[in-house]
């Protein structure tokens, strides 16, 4: 069981997960715990010979009932699959799991916030290659998404729509757009190449989109994860963060999707070093509105 | 839910997990997706999402 200890100076939690330290790290291809179980194979985590997408409770989870949750979520079966290879199919049944797992996870007494994620890429720290993302169901209201409802207070109104709104009047960070999200990379952008994915109409959740949100949503996700890969031509390393509302019953916020990538080169990885780590300040060495432009171009290269 | 799961044996390779699975549900509906809630030997909840059309593989 985790314990959780907040630290005074920083106003924070910290989760102290230490049956994590034994977790699967890195195994051998034909040893994948997120493969399916194979007639004369290993016993995987997925008992079956195949299957589309599975969730299953984290063997070594960060929260556990009733303190939280942590599952995993396998995109395919396909071990050699990413999330911008799935077919538009698969992606677009990913979000409606996505808002399954919302409303179920937070329906929860336990769970404030559901926290939908993906580490792509050993830069990242992943420690399984298999296609796969995770769901953390914290028993509290985490910094970031505090501080997104933070902004919508300090500004009057939702920040994303506002924020929403000058990006698409200046359009000069904007590398893709469709019917339902506008995918730009911020005014304020922390990562050479990070980029946010946001709804165009304010929808607070999954649970509150058409199902031809959902749909276009996969579409834009996918669409900047192939750009992600075109940019240098190798599998790009990213973290992917879902935000929306807590499930306290305060239904505010504003979905969108956020993405960290670490490299800012095709060989060089952003640290967080002496700035970033001892005084929180990024320091970046790009602008947005030069890496939205290459960016765009990776995007059309990757369509 | 499910308590804290137990360890695996000793001998077992990394990442390995003790096989089989009990069905507990067959058939939800989600849009356009069936739900199938198992739960794992060892006492975790797994759910299986497939398309209705079987069309996403």
């Amino acid at each position: 069981m985790s314990e959780r200890r907040v630290s005074e100076l920083r106003g924070e939690e910290v989760v102290y997960a230490v049956q994590r330290q034994e977790r699967t790290f890195l195994p051998a291809r034909d040893h994948c715990p997120l493969d399916a179980t194979r007639p004369g194979g290993p016993a995987t985590e997925i008992p079956f010979p195949a299957f589309e997408i599975a969730v299953f409770d984290n063997r070594f989870p960060s929260f556990e009932a009733p303190d939280g949750a942590a599952e995993v979520i396998v995109y395919t079966d396909d071990h050699d699959a990413s999330f911008g290879t799935l077919t538009a199919a698969r992606a677009e049944a990913l979000m409606w799991v996505w808002r399954h797992r919302y409303a179920e996870l937070g329906a929860r007494a336990d769970i404030d916030y559901v926290f939908i994620f993906e580490n792509r890429g050993v830069e990242v720290g992943v420690t399984l290659h298999h296609p796969h993302g995770q769901i953390y169901g914290y028993p509290f209201l985490p910094p970031i998404p505090l501080a997104e409802l933070l902004a919508d207070e300090r500004r009057g109104g939702c920040a994303p729509c506002a924020l929403l709104a000058r990006e698409l009047a200046e359009r000069e960070r904007i590398v893709h757009e469709n019917d339902a999200a506008v995918v730009y990379v911020p005014y304020a952008a922390r990562w050479a190449y990070e980029a946010h994915v946001v709804m165009r109409a304010h929808r607070p959740s999954l649970l509150d989109c058409e199902p031809a949100e959902l749909s276009a949503l996969a579409s834009a996700l996918q669409r900047l994860v192939r750009g992600y890969d075109a940019l240098f031509q190798r599998p790009f390393p990213y973290v992917m963060a879902v935000h929306q509302a807590p499930t306290t019953g305060l239904h505010e916020g504003h979905l969108h999707v956020e993405f960290y990538p670490p490299l800012r080169t095709a060989e060089k990885l952003k640290y967080l070093a002496g700035s970033e780590q001892g005084a929180g300040t990024f320091i970046s060495d790009t602008l947005p509105e030069e890496s939205a432009a290459t960016l765009r171009e990776a995007i059309a290269r990757g369509a | 839910m499910p308590g804290k799961p137990p360890q695996p044996p000793p001998s077992e390779p990394p990442g390995s997990e003790a096989g089989g699975s009990d069905a507990i549900s067959d058939g939800e509906r989600l849009g356009p997706l069936t739900i199938e809630r198992h739960r794992k030997a060892d006492g975790r909840a797994l759910i299986l999402y497939s398309r209705a059309d079987a069309t996403a593989r």
